[in-house]
């Protein structure tokens, strides 16, 4: 018969040790600095703030002392005593007119997140099954007993260790040594209080895209009620990759909250020179938020590290597609002038990527012309977008345009695109279900692109298709922020899926199992959001 | 309100938007869908409103945590213990030992001598002469042994678990009363809870 309440103790060791320390700093922090004050008003953003300074905390904590060769199981219950001081010292010391201790919250947002908690508290977390949210425990529970940070040998057969980033596991190992409660437990209470977390982090991202918190809490609906891809699985909120998730939308949030100050604006007329010191100024006007910036993205990198990679890649995009857009019609954004450097740099690190592949696949594509083409597609299309940064003759821009989308369209294979809807005709697989499919290029050659069943036709049938397409009209007939930065991610994410000449190049550049998992960076929630708003204002006007 | 063109465009638009999140949203309410998720071995990724804590409960490793914790003085840390793929799992989140029976993503053909000696399905075929012979000698000459962290191979582990779904992944859990029944000899019973029997391997 299985206890109502099993769980009861472990959420309250797990709000403890995951948030409440972090969030007494966190207000510390806001007490100290205005604009951190500001960047956190949200009470979402306090909320993660509290999470990622927690996690940040216990980690340095853990790695002190298995440094210092400092036993943890007779430390740290000293040093949570200590903890518990020191933030009550902390507490006391805030001078309360400085600090919004809840700030912008509505009851619809408060009732969605409950709900949710609720939802996950019922739910529970993924591990009726055995997957690996098992070998997560096996890692965290060896720290545990090993009293270290980096296990030596393999944790579940003693042979085969696997490079991990540790801060999730040593948060798990600490809370399961002080609290006494199973992982499985624990990790079944962790979900709850995660999904929640992500759902916030969620309403962030919108926030921060939109400005518009009324969209933002529709996109936050929606999150929770489409499939989506793996970002959405809410059973699956306790994994690592779902910690790092919630940090990447808040830096989202964070580079968003960038672009809305007003900053100083250099001297320099044009050129490099004045690119670098337009960047110089953008980071010492807005330090906080680097800052905070920095700090998120150490915690994606030592929780599960791909994060950064998608991060850096929907910046880069929008980035990109927001300079070019602001050559030929108003500028998307006011203060661009440091992204002509910055998507100079990206396209040139593209052409670079190209010509170090193309080297260093030489015996490949020697038999493969179909791999040079992939090696050389991504070089082409970055050209073609430096050419048209340049605003040449209204000809010439027409004729890269075109050039760009028969690139594109025609790398397209089109039996993969037929087999999202009509499983049957699926290009042949390889011996492990989860390798990629095998396509064939123009000229015969082997390519791969990404097989559908991999999370990816759940999160494309039909709301991800429905999106894409409304991401484009949204973005042609008022192309801003929001619209450009769901477009341009949406088209980039989808065509890496679609064509085996762009997914075999990010499949050689990544060395990592999933590259597929580019289409995170369809951000359908969002999109839908600013559909069912825009249309509504429209049907009411 | 009247109703313009543009207007009538902007409303279709709100009718299909709307529309697709129903309609992709519907899955969370449907209550069949776990049952045939289940048959299937497919994993309930999302929420489910019909979902709960029981199957959690009951088919994961949290009831067994009185045999666990009972267990876990009984057990000489960095010992080698074989059980079937799922209570090997349980049990490597929670006890301090090494397992050599777990799913081959995890690199389970990096011991060689187990992964022959499971792949063989040897250890479920306990019934059969031969098989109890090769397990023995496997035993014996110390093949189960992980020289390279000095763990030796001293521990059995059966789950008795009937209600377990995750038993029937693994020959080992679906031949079990085979495996009971002809593992005398070879090891002693030195645990026996409500879920989970030790065995000690004689030495």
């Amino acid at each position: 018969m299985m206890p109502i309440f099993f769980n009861l103790e472990s959420h309250l060791w797990v709000f403890y040790l995951f948030f409440v320390n972090g969030l007494l700093l966190h207000y510390s922090l806001a007490s100290l600095s205005p604009a951190y004050r500001q960047l956190t008003s949200p009470v979402e953003a306090k909320v993660v703030a509290g999470l990622g300074l927690s996690m940040g905390l216990n980690g340095l904590v853990l790695l002190s002392l298995t440094y210092l060769n400092i036993a943890w199981e007779s430390s740290l219950p000293l040093i949570v005593c200590l903890s518990v001081l020191l933030a009550l010292a902390l507490l006391l010391r805030i001078p309360g007119h400085h600090v919004e201790w809840v700030g912008d919250i509505g009851l619809a947002r408060v009732a969605l997140y409950i709900t949710v908690w609720v939802l996950l508290f019922y739910n529970g977390g993924l591990i009726e099954q055995v997957s690996d949210a098992w070998w997560h425990m096996a890692l965290a529970d060896r720290m545990a007993e090993e009293g270290t940070l980096f296990t030596e040998l393999g944790h579940l057969n003693g042979v085969s260790r696997r490079e991990y980033p540790p801060l999730l596991h040593a948060n798990l190992a600490m809370v399961s040594s002080l609290s006494g409660e199973p992982l499985p437990v624990l990790w079944n209470s962790v979900t709850a209080w995660m999904a929640a977390v992500k759902l916030m982090a969620y309403y962030l991202l919108a926030l921060g895209l939109s400005r518009n918190a009324g969209l933002a809490i529709v996109a936050a609906l929606i999150f929770v009620l489409v499939p989506g891809m793996g970002v959405s699985y809410l059973r699956v909120s306790a994994w690592p990759s779902h910690f790092a998730y919630v940090f990447m939308f808040a830096s989202f949030y964070v580079a968003f909250r960038v672009l809305d100050r007003d900053r100083e604006r250099s001297g320099y007329q044009s050129g490099i020179a004045r690119g670098i010191m337009e960047l110089f100024l953008l980071v010492r006007h807005n330090l906080v938020h680097v800052v905070s910036c920095l700090v998120l993205v150490s915690l994606i990198f030592f929780t599960h590290k791909l994060e950064v990679v998608w991060l850096a890649a929907g910046l880069g995009v929008y980035i990109v597609a927001a300079s070019i857009a602001g050559v030929y019609r108003s500028a998307i954004e006011p203060h661009l002038d440091s992204f002509a450097l910055i998507r100079n740099v990206l396209l040139l690190a593209i052409i670079a990527s190209s010509i170090f592949l193309t080297i260093d696949e030489v015996a490949r594509w020697r038999q493969n012309y179909d791999a040079l083409i992939a090696y050389c597609l991504p070089a082409s299309i970055a050209l073609g977008a430096l050419v048209l940064s340049m605003r040449p003759s209204k000809r010439l821009s027409r004729l890269v345009l075109c050039v760009l989308v028969v690139l594109l369209v025609g790398s397209i294979d089109l039996q993969h695109l037929r087999s999202l809807l009509f499983p049957l005709e699926a290009l042949p697989g390889q011996a492990n279900r989860e390798l990629p499919l095998l396509a064939k290029g123009y000229f015969g050659g082997q390519l791969v692109v990404p097989g559908w069943h991999l999370q990816l036709r759940g999160a494309l049938l039909y709301s991800g298709i429905v999106a894409i397409f409304v991401a484009c009209a949204l973005v042609w007939t008022r192309p801003n922020r929001l619209h450009l930065f769901l477009a341009s991610n949406a088209l980039v994410a989808v065509l890496f899926c679609l064509s085996p000449y762009l997914y075999q190049w990010l499949v050689s550049l990544m060395n990592y199992h999933s590259p597929w998992r580019i289409l995170t960076l369809l951000f359908t929630p969002i999109i839908l959001a600013a559909a069912l708003t825009q249309a509504w204002n429209r049907v009411r006007e | 309100m009247s109703f313009t063109k543009p207007k009538v465009g902007w409303a279709v638009v709100l009718v299909l938007v709307a529309g697709s999140i129903v309609y992709d949203a519907m899955f969370h309410f449907d209550s069949d869908l776990i049952q045939v998720k289940r048959a299937h071995s497919s994993a309930q990724r999302h929420w489910n409103l019909f979902y709960g804590q029981e199957y959690v409960f009951n088919d994961s490793s949290i009831k067994y945590q009185g045999d666990i914790e009972a267990m876990r003085p009984l057990i000489e840390p960095n010992s080698v213990l074989l059980s079937d793929i799922s209570t090997s799992y349980y049990i490597a989140a929670q006890l301090p030992v090494f397992l050599p029976n777990i799913h081959r993503h995890h690199k389970r053909h990096s011991l060689h001598k187990w992964r022959d000696l499971l792949d063989s399905k040897a250890v479920c075929q306990l019934d059969e002469p031969e098989q109890r012979a090769r397990l023995k000698e496997f035993i014996q000459s110390n093949a189960g042994d992980i020289t390279q962290v000095n763990a030796e191979f001293r521990y059995m582990l059966v789950n008795k678990d009937q209600d377990n779904i995750n038993m029937r992944n693994d020959c080992l859990s679906q031949t079990r009363s085979s495996f009971v029944r002809n593992v005398n000899g070879v090891a002693n019973t030195i645990y026996d809870g409500e879920f989970l029997r030790l065995y000690r391997i004689i030495d």
